[in-house]
Protein backbone atom coordinates (compact mmCIF):
# COMPACT_ATOMS: atom_id res chain seq x y z
CA UNK A 1 0.00 0.00 0.00
CA UNK A 2 1.63 3.42 -1.11
CA UNK A 3 1.54 5.80 1.58
CA UNK A 4 1.19 9.45 1.10
CA UNK A 5 1.54 10.63 5.05
CA UNK A 6 2.92 8.26 7.68
CA UNK A 7 3.65 9.21 11.68
CA UNK A 8 5.28 7.12 14.11
CA UNK A 9 5.40 7.49 17.74
CA UNK A 10 4.21 11.47 17.31
CA UNK A 11 4.11 13.72 20.40
CA UNK A 12 3.60 17.21 21.50
CA UNK A 13 3.76 18.53 24.50
CA UNK A 14 2.45 22.38 25.62
CA UNK A 15 3.86 22.76 29.36
CA UNK A 16 2.72 19.55 31.01
CA UNK A 17 0.30 18.23 29.03
CA UNK A 18 0.29 16.77 26.20
CA UNK A 19 -1.98 16.86 22.76
CA UNK A 20 -0.18 13.91 21.00
CA UNK A 21 1.03 11.30 22.50
CA UNK A 22 3.10 8.53 20.98
CA UNK A 23 0.46 8.77 17.61
CA UNK A 24 1.28 6.17 14.54
CA UNK A 25 -1.06 7.16 11.78
CA UNK A 26 -1.12 5.84 7.80
CA UNK A 27 -2.67 7.69 4.88
CA UNK A 28 -3.03 5.58 1.83
CA UNK A 29 -2.36 7.22 -1.56
CA UNK A 30 -5.84 7.82 -3.10
CA UNK A 31 -8.02 7.81 0.26
CA UNK A 32 -10.63 10.08 2.40
CA UNK A 33 -9.01 9.86 5.62
CA UNK A 34 -11.44 10.90 8.24
CA UNK A 35 -9.70 11.83 11.73
CA UNK A 36 -12.50 11.07 14.49
CA UNK A 37 -12.43 12.85 17.83
CA UNK A 38 -13.80 15.35 20.37
CA UNK A 39 -12.68 18.56 21.08
CA UNK A 40 -9.27 18.32 22.43
CA UNK A 41 -8.47 15.22 20.74
CA UNK A 42 -5.17 16.66 19.14
CA UNK A 43 -6.56 16.55 15.93
CA UNK A 44 -6.17 20.74 14.37
CA UNK A 45 -2.49 19.91 16.69
CA UNK A 46 -1.40 16.38 14.53
CA UNK A 47 -3.00 18.44 11.26
CA UNK A 48 -0.40 21.68 12.22
CA UNK A 49 2.67 19.27 12.50
CA UNK A 50 1.89 17.76 9.57
CA UNK A 51 1.53 21.03 7.75
CA UNK A 52 4.47 22.31 9.15
CA UNK A 53 3.35 25.14 11.25
CA UNK A 54 4.70 23.28 14.36
CA UNK A 55 7.43 20.49 15.48
CA UNK A 56 6.67 17.36 17.57
CA UNK A 57 7.77 17.28 20.46
CA UNK A 58 8.72 13.72 19.95
CA UNK A 59 8.58 11.22 17.25
CA UNK A 60 8.31 11.70 13.29
CA UNK A 61 6.50 11.71 10.00
CA UNK A 62 7.20 11.23 6.57
CA UNK A 63 4.85 12.78 3.47
CA UNK A 64 5.85 11.03 0.38
CA UNK A 65 8.25 9.03 2.23
CA UNK A 66 10.66 11.87 3.10
CA UNK A 67 10.67 12.48 6.63
CA UNK A 68 10.38 15.50 8.12
CA UNK A 69 13.38 16.78 8.99
CA UNK A 70 15.27 16.07 5.43
CA UNK A 71 15.62 19.47 3.71
CA UNK A 72 14.02 18.01 0.95
CA UNK A 73 10.57 18.16 2.80
CA UNK A 74 9.84 21.43 1.71
CA UNK A 75 9.93 20.15 -1.73
CA UNK A 76 7.30 17.54 -1.11
CA UNK A 77 5.59 20.23 1.34
CA UNK A 78 4.37 21.84 -2.65
CA UNK A 79 2.56 18.91 -3.31
CA UNK A 80 0.35 19.66 -0.57
CA UNK A 81 -2.53 22.14 0.45
CA UNK A 82 -4.72 23.17 3.54
CA UNK A 83 -7.31 24.54 4.91
CA UNK A 84 -5.95 24.64 8.75
CA UNK A 85 -9.21 26.13 11.13
CA UNK A 86 -10.33 29.14 9.13
CA UNK A 87 -9.60 29.50 5.28
CA UNK A 88 -5.87 31.26 5.15
CA UNK A 89 -7.26 34.34 2.98
CA UNK A 90 -6.95 38.30 3.22
CA UNK A 91 -10.37 39.46 4.05
CA UNK A 92 -9.58 42.98 2.11
CA UNK A 93 -8.58 41.39 -1.28
CA UNK A 94 -10.51 39.72 -3.87
CA UNK A 95 -11.08 36.05 -4.61
CA UNK A 96 -9.41 36.22 -7.96
CA UNK A 97 -6.27 38.49 -5.95
CA UNK A 98 -6.43 35.97 -3.23
CA UNK A 99 -5.61 33.32 -5.42
CA UNK A 100 -3.31 34.73 -7.46
CA UNK A 101 -1.09 36.04 -4.20
CA UNK A 102 -1.37 32.47 -3.62
CA UNK A 103 -0.21 31.96 -7.01
CA UNK A 104 2.96 34.60 -6.35
CA UNK A 105 3.78 32.81 -3.35
CA UNK A 106 4.14 29.38 -5.39
CA UNK A 107 5.73 30.77 -8.30
CA UNK A 108 3.46 29.62 -10.64
CA UNK A 109 4.31 30.88 -14.09
CA UNK A 110 0.51 31.55 -15.27
CA UNK A 111 -2.67 32.39 -13.06
CA UNK A 112 -4.32 31.37 -16.31
CA UNK A 113 -6.03 28.31 -14.55
CA UNK A 114 -7.53 30.45 -11.21
CA UNK A 115 -10.66 31.25 -12.64
CA UNK A 116 -11.22 27.70 -13.58
CA UNK A 117 -10.18 27.03 -9.65
CA UNK A 118 -12.99 29.43 -8.20
CA UNK A 119 -15.23 27.59 -10.89
CA UNK A 120 -14.56 23.90 -9.20
CA UNK A 121 -15.67 24.56 -6.11
CA UNK A 122 -18.50 26.95 -6.86
CA UNK A 123 -17.57 30.62 -7.13
CA UNK A 124 -17.58 31.19 -10.64
CA UNK A 125 -18.85 35.33 -10.20
CA UNK A 126 -17.63 36.56 -7.03
CA UNK A 127 -16.69 39.85 -9.15
CA UNK A 128 -14.19 42.20 -7.60
CA UNK A 129 -16.11 42.11 -3.77
CA UNK A 130 -13.31 41.41 -1.30
CA UNK A 131 -13.24 38.81 0.99
CA UNK A 132 -14.60 40.62 4.18
CA UNK A 133 -18.08 40.50 2.46
CA UNK A 134 -18.48 36.74 1.23
CA UNK A 135 -20.53 34.39 3.37
CA UNK A 136 -18.66 31.59 5.67
CA UNK A 137 -19.51 28.88 2.46
CA UNK A 138 -18.24 31.05 0.13
CA UNK A 139 -15.19 31.77 2.42
CA UNK A 140 -14.61 28.00 2.96
CA UNK A 141 -14.77 27.42 -1.05
CA UNK A 142 -12.29 30.01 -1.13
CA UNK A 143 -10.58 28.52 1.29
CA UNK A 144 -10.66 25.14 -0.47
CA UNK A 145 -9.61 26.89 -3.89
CA UNK A 146 -6.55 28.26 -2.18
CA UNK A 147 -5.57 25.01 -1.40
CA UNK A 148 -6.12 23.92 -4.67
CA UNK A 149 -3.91 26.58 -6.29
CA UNK A 150 -0.59 24.42 -6.73
CA UNK A 151 -2.15 21.65 -8.11
CA UNK A 152 -1.66 19.32 -4.78
CA UNK A 153 -1.98 15.80 -4.71
CA UNK A 154 -2.68 15.70 -1.02
CA UNK A 155 -5.17 17.89 0.82
CA UNK A 156 -5.57 18.54 4.69
CA UNK A 157 -8.83 19.91 5.75
CA UNK A 158 -9.37 20.57 9.12
CA UNK A 159 -13.00 21.00 9.81
CA UNK A 160 -14.31 21.82 5.91
CA UNK A 161 -17.97 22.21 6.71
CA UNK A 162 -17.94 23.58 10.25
CA UNK A 163 -20.87 26.38 9.95
CA UNK A 164 -22.14 25.53 6.93
CA UNK A 165 -26.00 25.21 6.39
CA UNK A 166 -27.17 21.82 5.19
CA UNK A 167 -26.91 22.92 1.62
CA UNK A 168 -23.07 24.30 1.88
CA UNK A 169 -22.29 21.08 3.49
CA UNK A 170 -23.73 19.29 0.65
CA UNK A 171 -21.83 21.29 -2.18
CA UNK A 172 -18.27 20.74 -0.25
CA UNK A 173 -18.72 16.92 0.11
CA UNK A 174 -19.70 17.21 -3.33
CA UNK A 175 -16.29 18.94 -4.24
CA UNK A 176 -14.35 16.41 -1.98
CA UNK A 177 -15.45 13.68 -3.69
CA UNK A 178 -14.97 15.07 -6.85
CA UNK A 179 -11.55 16.15 -6.05
CA UNK A 180 -10.73 12.94 -4.95
CA UNK A 181 -12.39 10.49 -7.77
CA UNK A 182 -11.54 12.44 -10.73
CA UNK A 183 -8.81 14.01 -9.59
CA UNK A 184 -6.93 11.19 -7.57
CA UNK A 185 -6.56 14.12 -4.57
CA UNK A 186 -6.23 12.12 -1.75
CA UNK A 187 -7.36 13.95 1.86
CA UNK A 188 -7.11 14.17 5.42
CA UNK A 189 -9.67 15.71 7.12
CA UNK A 190 -11.26 16.45 10.44
CA UNK A 191 -14.32 16.75 11.25
CA UNK A 192 -16.96 16.55 14.12
CA UNK A 193 -19.70 16.07 12.05
CA UNK A 194 -19.92 12.19 11.97
CA UNK A 195 -22.32 11.20 9.61
CA UNK A 196 -20.95 13.52 7.12
CA UNK A 197 -17.73 12.01 7.51
CA UNK A 198 -19.33 8.71 7.29
CA UNK A 199 -20.42 9.84 3.23
CA UNK A 200 -16.91 10.44 2.49
CA UNK A 201 -14.18 8.94 4.10
CA UNK A 202 -12.46 5.47 3.21
CA UNK A 203 -10.37 5.06 5.87
CA UNK A 204 -10.51 6.51 9.70
CA UNK A 205 -8.46 7.69 12.56
CA UNK A 206 -10.05 7.27 15.93
CA UNK A 207 -8.15 9.69 18.20
CA UNK A 208 -8.74 9.94 21.85
CA UNK A 209 -6.78 12.15 24.40
CA UNK A 210 -3.88 12.63 21.85
CA UNK A 211 -3.58 9.09 20.76
CA UNK A 212 -4.90 6.99 18.25
CA UNK A 213 -7.02 4.35 19.28
CA UNK A 214 -7.91 2.96 15.98
CA UNK A 215 -7.22 3.13 12.34
CA UNK A 216 -9.89 1.37 10.49
CA UNK A 217 -11.05 1.36 6.56
CA UNK A 218 -14.73 2.32 5.99
CA UNK A 219 -15.21 -1.14 4.69
CA UNK A 220 -14.41 -2.11 8.12
CA UNK A 221 -16.33 -0.02 9.89
CA UNK A 222 -19.41 -0.67 7.66
CA UNK A 223 -18.96 -3.94 8.73
CA UNK A 224 -19.13 -3.30 12.19
CA UNK A 225 -21.82 -1.07 11.77
CA UNK A 226 -24.28 -2.77 9.33
CA UNK A 227 -27.65 -3.10 10.10
CA UNK A 228 -29.35 -6.21 12.51
CA UNK A 229 -32.67 -7.26 13.98
CA UNK A 230 -32.03 -7.85 17.81
CA UNK A 231 -34.12 -10.68 19.03
CA UNK A 232 -34.75 -11.91 22.68
CA UNK A 233 -36.07 -15.68 22.93
CA UNK A 234 -36.43 -18.34 25.39
CA UNK A 235 -33.87 -20.89 23.82
CA UNK A 236 -31.36 -19.65 21.80
CA UNK A 237 -30.36 -23.11 20.83
CA UNK A 238 -34.04 -23.21 18.63
CA UNK A 239 -33.29 -19.84 17.30
CA UNK A 240 -30.17 -21.14 15.69
CA UNK A 241 -31.47 -24.26 14.39
CA UNK A 242 -34.53 -21.93 12.66
CA UNK A 243 -32.36 -19.75 11.45
CA UNK A 244 -29.91 -22.19 9.93
CA UNK A 245 -32.62 -23.70 8.26
CA UNK A 246 -33.73 -19.99 6.77
CA UNK A 247 -30.47 -19.39 5.70
CA UNK A 248 -29.72 -16.05 7.49
CA UNK A 249 -26.30 -14.61 8.73
CA UNK A 250 -26.48 -14.30 12.64
CA UNK A 251 -24.48 -14.13 16.03
CA UNK A 252 -25.11 -15.08 19.53
CA UNK A 253 -24.93 -12.55 22.17
CA UNK A 254 -26.35 -14.84 25.19
CA UNK A 255 -28.40 -17.62 25.96
CA UNK A 256 -31.28 -15.85 25.49
CA UNK A 257 -30.31 -12.92 22.77
CA UNK A 258 -28.88 -12.76 19.06
CA UNK A 259 -28.43 -10.71 16.20
CA UNK A 260 -29.74 -11.48 13.00
CA UNK A 261 -28.13 -9.81 9.95
CA UNK A 262 -30.36 -9.60 7.30
CA UNK A 263 -34.01 -8.72 6.82
CA UNK A 264 -36.28 -11.60 8.25
CA UNK A 265 -40.13 -12.22 7.41
CA UNK A 266 -40.77 -11.27 10.79
CA UNK A 267 -44.19 -13.19 10.64
CA UNK A 268 -42.39 -16.77 9.18
CA UNK A 269 -39.49 -16.56 11.45
CA UNK A 270 -42.21 -16.02 14.88
CA UNK A 271 -44.28 -18.96 13.43
CA UNK A 272 -41.09 -21.03 13.14
CA UNK A 273 -39.57 -20.56 16.41
CA UNK A 274 -43.47 -21.18 18.17
CA UNK A 275 -43.57 -24.20 16.30
CA UNK A 276 -39.98 -25.12 17.11
CA UNK A 277 -41.21 -24.45 20.99
CA UNK A 278 -39.34 -21.32 21.40
CA UNK A 279 -40.81 -17.98 22.23
CA UNK A 280 -40.10 -14.35 21.38
CA UNK A 281 -40.24 -12.18 24.18
CA UNK A 282 -38.59 -9.14 22.17
CA UNK A 283 -37.41 -7.88 19.03
CA UNK A 284 -36.19 -4.78 17.46
CA UNK A 285 -33.61 -3.29 14.52
CA UNK A 286 -30.43 -1.80 15.43
CA UNK A 287 -28.84 0.53 13.34
CA UNK A 288 -24.75 1.33 14.47
CA UNK A 289 -23.49 4.31 13.11
CA UNK A 290 -19.82 5.65 12.90
CA UNK A 291 -20.87 8.01 15.67
CA UNK A 292 -21.92 4.97 17.82
CA UNK A 293 -18.56 3.10 16.74
CA UNK A 294 -16.53 5.82 18.17
CA UNK A 295 -18.34 6.06 21.31
CA UNK A 296 -17.73 2.14 21.54
CA UNK A 297 -14.34 2.43 21.11
CA UNK A 298 -13.18 5.40 22.93
CA UNK A 299 -15.97 5.22 25.66
CA UNK A 300 -18.32 7.94 27.09
CA UNK A 301 -16.46 8.88 30.14
CA UNK A 302 -15.02 12.79 29.87
CA UNK A 303 -17.09 13.27 26.84
CA UNK A 304 -18.89 16.38 27.11
CA UNK B 1 12.33 34.12 -1.59
CA UNK B 2 11.72 35.62 -4.59
CA UNK B 3 8.21 34.31 -4.88
CA UNK B 4 7.44 35.39 -1.53
CA UNK B 5 8.93 39.12 -2.37
CA UNK B 6 6.42 39.08 -4.92
CA UNK B 7 3.68 38.32 -3.38
CA UNK B 8 4.36 40.72 -0.49
CA UNK B 9 5.23 43.52 -3.06
CA UNK B 10 1.61 42.88 -4.33
CA UNK B 11 -0.16 43.23 -1.09
CA UNK B 12 1.70 45.75 0.08
CA UNK B 13 0.42 47.57 -3.70
CA UNK B 14 -2.85 46.61 -2.58
CA UNK B 15 -2.10 47.66 1.24
CA UNK B 16 -4.61 50.57 3.16
CA UNK B 17 -2.58 50.83 6.07
CA UNK B 18 0.49 51.48 3.86
CA UNK B 19 -1.73 53.99 1.72
CA UNK B 20 -3.15 55.87 4.57
CA UNK B 21 0.95 55.84 5.79
CA UNK B 22 1.73 57.34 2.53
CA UNK B 23 -1.00 60.66 1.91
CA UNK B 24 0.08 61.32 5.57
CA UNK B 25 3.14 61.77 4.62
CA UNK B 26 3.05 63.56 1.31
CA UNK B 27 0.50 65.62 3.27
CA UNK B 28 2.40 66.81 6.11
CA UNK B 29 5.51 66.83 3.50
CA UNK B 30 3.44 69.32 2.09
CA UNK B 31 1.81 71.10 4.67
CA UNK B 32 5.19 71.95 6.69
CA UNK B 33 6.55 74.17 4.42
CA UNK B 34 3.40 75.90 3.63
CA UNK B 35 2.83 76.66 7.52
CA UNK B 36 6.32 77.94 8.18
CA UNK B 37 5.93 80.30 5.47
CA UNK B 38 2.14 81.51 6.60
CA UNK B 39 4.04 81.76 10.56
CA UNK B 40 6.60 84.03 8.99
CA UNK B 41 4.44 86.38 7.10
CA UNK B 42 2.56 86.80 10.14
CA UNK B 43 5.67 87.31 12.82
CA UNK B 44 8.72 88.49 10.52
CA UNK B 45 10.74 89.45 13.34
CA UNK B 46 12.90 87.75 15.16
CA UNK B 47 11.72 84.47 13.20
CA UNK B 48 13.51 83.95 9.75
CA UNK B 49 12.12 80.17 8.56
CA UNK B 50 14.36 78.52 6.41
CA UNK B 51 13.90 75.30 4.37
CA UNK B 52 16.80 73.52 7.18
CA UNK B 53 14.14 73.65 9.91
CA UNK B 54 11.56 71.44 9.11
CA UNK B 55 13.59 69.03 6.78
CA UNK B 56 14.10 66.18 9.52
CA UNK B 57 11.37 67.26 11.68
CA UNK B 58 9.44 63.92 9.99
CA UNK B 59 11.57 61.44 11.98
CA UNK B 60 9.53 61.20 15.25
CA UNK B 61 6.31 60.82 13.57
CA UNK B 62 7.42 58.17 11.56
CA UNK B 63 9.11 56.63 14.04
CA UNK B 64 5.09 55.85 15.26
CA UNK B 65 4.09 55.68 11.68
CA UNK B 66 6.47 52.32 10.80
CA UNK B 67 5.41 50.71 14.46
CA UNK B 68 1.32 50.87 13.51
CA UNK B 69 2.12 49.72 9.93
CA UNK B 70 4.39 46.97 10.44
CA UNK B 71 2.01 45.89 13.17
CA UNK B 72 -0.62 46.06 10.79
CA UNK B 73 0.65 44.67 7.58
CA UNK B 74 2.27 41.62 9.53
CA UNK B 75 -0.29 41.45 11.94
CA UNK B 76 -2.85 40.41 8.40
CA UNK B 77 -0.59 37.85 7.87
CA UNK B 78 -1.61 36.33 11.08
CA UNK B 79 -4.77 37.01 11.40
CA UNK B 80 -6.12 36.35 8.15
CA UNK B 81 -4.27 33.41 8.36
CA UNK B 82 -2.10 33.78 4.93
CA UNK B 83 1.21 32.99 6.89
CA UNK B 84 0.17 29.45 6.92
CA UNK B 85 -0.24 29.36 3.36
CA UNK B 86 3.54 30.36 2.79
CA UNK B 87 5.38 27.81 5.19
CA UNK B 88 2.61 24.94 4.19
CA UNK B 89 3.93 25.11 0.49
CA UNK B 90 7.19 24.61 1.42
CA UNK B 91 8.42 27.88 2.28
CA UNK B 92 11.30 28.19 4.91
CA UNK B 93 11.17 30.19 8.03
CA UNK B 94 13.61 32.24 7.75
CA UNK B 95 12.51 33.14 3.78
CA UNK B 96 8.93 34.41 4.95
CA UNK B 97 10.94 36.53 7.90
CA UNK B 98 13.72 38.28 5.59
CA UNK B 99 10.91 38.91 3.26
CA UNK B 100 8.48 40.61 5.57
CA UNK B 101 11.45 42.71 6.84
CA UNK B 102 12.55 43.67 3.26
CA UNK B 103 8.70 45.03 2.35
CA UNK B 104 8.62 46.55 5.33
CA UNK B 105 11.87 48.50 4.65
CA UNK B 106 11.13 49.30 1.65
CA UNK B 107 7.38 51.04 2.79
CA UNK B 108 9.50 52.22 5.44
CA UNK B 109 12.21 53.95 3.13
CA UNK B 110 8.88 54.88 0.42
CA UNK B 111 7.45 56.77 3.75
CA UNK B 112 10.36 59.09 4.07
CA UNK B 113 10.75 59.71 0.73
CA UNK B 114 7.07 60.55 0.53
CA UNK B 115 7.63 63.29 2.90
CA UNK B 116 10.83 64.55 1.69
CA UNK B 117 9.84 65.05 -2.18
CA UNK B 118 7.10 67.40 -1.69
CA UNK B 119 8.53 69.19 1.31
CA UNK B 120 11.79 70.46 -0.90
CA UNK B 121 8.87 70.56 -3.73
CA UNK B 122 6.89 72.70 -2.28
CA UNK B 123 9.88 74.54 0.46
CA UNK B 124 12.48 75.24 -2.03
CA UNK B 125 10.11 77.99 -4.11
CA UNK B 126 9.30 79.66 -0.79
CA UNK B 127 12.57 79.56 1.06
CA UNK B 128 15.35 78.72 -0.90
CA UNK B 129 17.34 75.98 -1.50
CA UNK B 130 18.93 74.26 1.86
CA UNK B 131 21.15 76.64 3.89
CA UNK B 132 23.46 73.85 5.35
CA UNK B 133 26.24 72.73 3.27
CA UNK B 134 24.99 69.62 0.84
CA UNK B 135 27.86 67.18 2.12
CA UNK B 136 26.02 67.54 6.18
CA UNK B 137 22.68 67.02 4.46
CA UNK B 138 23.73 64.15 2.62
CA UNK B 139 25.53 62.46 5.92
CA UNK B 140 22.43 63.60 8.39
CA UNK B 141 20.08 61.92 5.31
CA UNK B 142 22.38 59.11 5.11
CA UNK B 143 21.62 58.75 9.08
CA UNK B 144 18.36 59.14 8.49
CA UNK B 145 17.91 56.42 6.14
CA UNK B 146 19.63 53.71 7.54
CA UNK B 147 17.65 54.81 11.15
CA UNK B 148 14.67 53.49 9.38
CA UNK B 149 15.78 50.15 8.27
CA UNK B 150 16.64 49.69 11.92
CA UNK B 151 13.51 50.75 12.95
CA UNK B 152 11.67 48.44 10.22
CA UNK B 153 13.89 45.38 11.83
CA UNK B 154 12.31 46.49 15.17
CA UNK B 155 9.28 46.77 14.43
CA UNK B 156 9.62 43.72 11.91
CA UNK B 157 10.52 41.41 14.63
CA UNK B 158 7.54 42.99 17.11
CA UNK B 159 5.26 41.93 14.83
CA UNK B 160 6.28 38.17 13.47
CA UNK B 161 7.18 37.21 17.21
CA UNK B 162 3.54 38.85 18.24
CA UNK B 163 1.08 36.71 16.13
CA UNK B 164 -2.19 39.15 17.76
CA UNK B 165 -1.93 42.22 15.78
CA UNK B 166 -3.90 44.31 18.42
CA UNK B 167 -1.14 42.89 20.97
CA UNK B 168 1.39 43.87 18.36
CA UNK B 169 0.49 47.02 17.31
CA UNK B 170 0.14 48.43 21.24
CA UNK B 171 3.72 47.09 22.32
CA UNK B 172 5.09 48.54 18.94
CA UNK B 173 3.60 51.80 19.80
CA UNK B 174 4.42 52.03 23.27
CA UNK B 175 7.88 51.20 22.27
CA UNK B 176 8.10 54.05 20.02
CA UNK B 177 6.84 56.17 22.69
CA UNK B 178 9.37 54.86 24.92
CA UNK B 179 12.18 55.34 22.05
CA UNK B 180 11.03 59.44 21.97
CA UNK B 181 10.71 60.14 25.45
CA UNK B 182 14.36 58.13 26.21
CA UNK B 183 15.59 59.75 23.27
CA UNK B 184 14.21 63.23 24.34
CA UNK B 185 15.41 62.19 27.98
CA UNK B 186 18.75 61.80 26.74
CA UNK B 187 19.14 64.56 24.64
CA UNK B 188 17.72 67.14 26.97
CA UNK B 189 20.74 65.54 29.54
CA UNK B 190 23.18 66.46 27.16
CA UNK B 191 22.68 69.97 26.02
CA UNK B 192 22.25 71.73 29.71
CA UNK B 193 24.78 74.30 29.46
CA UNK B 194 27.59 74.26 32.02
CA UNK B 195 27.01 77.25 33.78
CA UNK B 196 24.09 79.48 34.48
CA UNK B 197 24.07 83.34 34.82
CA UNK B 198 22.97 83.28 39.04
CA UNK B 199 21.79 86.74 39.75
CA UNK B 200 22.67 87.73 43.97
CA UNK B 201 21.90 90.84 45.79
CA UNK B 202 24.56 92.86 47.41
CA UNK B 203 23.81 94.52 50.32
CA UNK B 204 26.79 96.69 51.13
CA UNK B 205 26.43 97.53 47.17
CA UNK B 206 22.61 97.09 47.42
CA UNK B 207 22.81 96.03 43.66
CA UNK B 208 21.91 92.97 42.10
CA UNK B 209 25.05 91.28 40.55
CA UNK B 210 25.12 88.87 37.82
CA UNK B 211 27.18 85.46 38.94
CA UNK B 212 28.07 82.45 36.64
CA UNK B 213 27.32 79.35 38.88
CA UNK B 214 27.54 75.80 37.58
CA UNK B 215 24.52 74.05 36.19
CA UNK B 216 23.76 71.23 38.51
CA UNK B 217 22.60 68.92 36.07
CA UNK B 218 25.28 69.77 33.65
CA UNK B 219 27.28 65.91 32.70
CA UNK B 220 30.63 65.83 32.90
CA UNK B 221 33.31 62.91 32.40
CA UNK B 222 32.48 59.00 32.23
CA UNK B 223 28.60 60.32 33.15
CA UNK B 224 28.55 62.24 29.97
CA UNK B 225 30.49 59.40 27.98
CA UNK B 226 27.80 57.46 29.18
CA UNK B 227 24.91 59.26 28.28
CA UNK B 228 26.39 60.55 24.83
CA UNK B 229 26.61 56.69 24.08
CA UNK B 230 23.27 56.14 24.85
CA UNK B 231 22.10 58.87 22.92
CA UNK B 232 24.16 57.61 19.59
CA UNK B 233 23.26 53.81 20.45
CA UNK B 234 19.43 53.90 20.90
CA UNK B 235 17.33 54.89 17.90
CA UNK B 236 15.28 57.40 20.02
CA UNK B 237 18.59 59.53 20.54
CA UNK B 238 19.78 59.20 17.24
CA UNK B 239 16.19 60.86 16.12
CA UNK B 240 16.62 63.74 18.74
CA UNK B 241 20.35 64.73 17.18
CA UNK B 242 19.28 64.27 13.57
CA UNK B 243 16.04 66.50 13.78
CA UNK B 244 18.26 69.72 15.38
CA UNK B 245 21.38 68.78 13.39
CA UNK B 246 23.05 68.54 16.26
CA UNK B 247 25.17 64.93 15.96
CA UNK B 248 28.57 65.23 17.19
CA UNK B 249 28.86 61.38 16.30
CA UNK B 250 27.11 61.58 13.55
CA UNK B 251 29.64 59.56 11.44
CA UNK B 252 29.12 56.94 13.84
CA UNK B 253 25.03 57.03 13.83
CA UNK B 254 24.90 54.67 10.46
CA UNK B 255 27.08 52.28 12.59
CA UNK B 256 25.18 51.93 15.80
CA UNK B 257 21.65 51.41 13.55
CA UNK B 258 23.34 48.61 11.11
CA UNK B 259 24.25 46.98 14.44
CA UNK B 260 20.83 47.33 15.86
CA UNK B 261 19.27 46.03 12.50
CA UNK B 262 21.79 42.64 12.79
CA UNK B 263 20.98 42.54 16.21
CA UNK B 264 16.66 42.12 15.76
CA UNK B 265 16.95 40.30 12.94
CA UNK B 266 18.74 37.61 14.49
CA UNK B 267 16.82 37.68 17.29
CA UNK B 268 13.80 37.82 15.27
CA UNK B 269 15.08 34.89 13.17
CA UNK B 270 15.65 32.66 16.02
CA UNK B 271 12.46 33.72 17.58
CA UNK B 272 10.48 32.91 14.66
CA UNK B 273 12.33 29.72 13.66
CA UNK B 274 11.15 28.30 17.12
CA UNK B 275 8.10 29.40 17.80
CA UNK B 276 4.62 27.46 17.01
CA UNK B 277 1.82 28.99 14.66
CA UNK B 278 -1.74 28.12 14.64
Amino acid sequence: MELVCEAHGLSKQYGHTYALQNLTMQVPKGSIYGLVGRNGAGKTTLIRILCGLQSPTAGSYTLYGTPFRDPAIQQVRRRMGAVVESPAIYQDLSALNNLKLQAQVLGLPSNRDLPHLLELVGLENPGKKTVRHFSLGMRQRLGIAMALVGSPDFLVLDEPVNGLDPQGIVEIRELLLRLNREHQITILLSSHILDELARLATHYGFLDRGRMVQEVSAGEVEAACRKCTHVEVSDVAILARVLDGMGLDYTIDSSHTANIYAHPHVTELVQALAEAGCQVSAMHQQDESLESYYMSLVGGEGHG
Amino acid sequence: MGNLLRADFFRLWRSKSFWACMIFQVGTGAFAPVSCYLYELRHPIPYSQHLDAEFLNFIPFVCILFALFCALFIGTDYSDGSMRNKLLVGHRRWEIYLSHLVTCTVACLLMCVGYLLPYLAVGTPLFGPLETDMGTVLAYLGATLVLTVALASVYTMLAMLIPNRTVSAVVALVLSFGLLLGGSYLYSYLNYPPTYTQMTYNPVLEVWEEQEAPYPFYLEGTKREIFQLLCDVTPGGQIMQCVVWDAPNLPLLPVYSAALTVVTTGAGLWGFRRKDLN
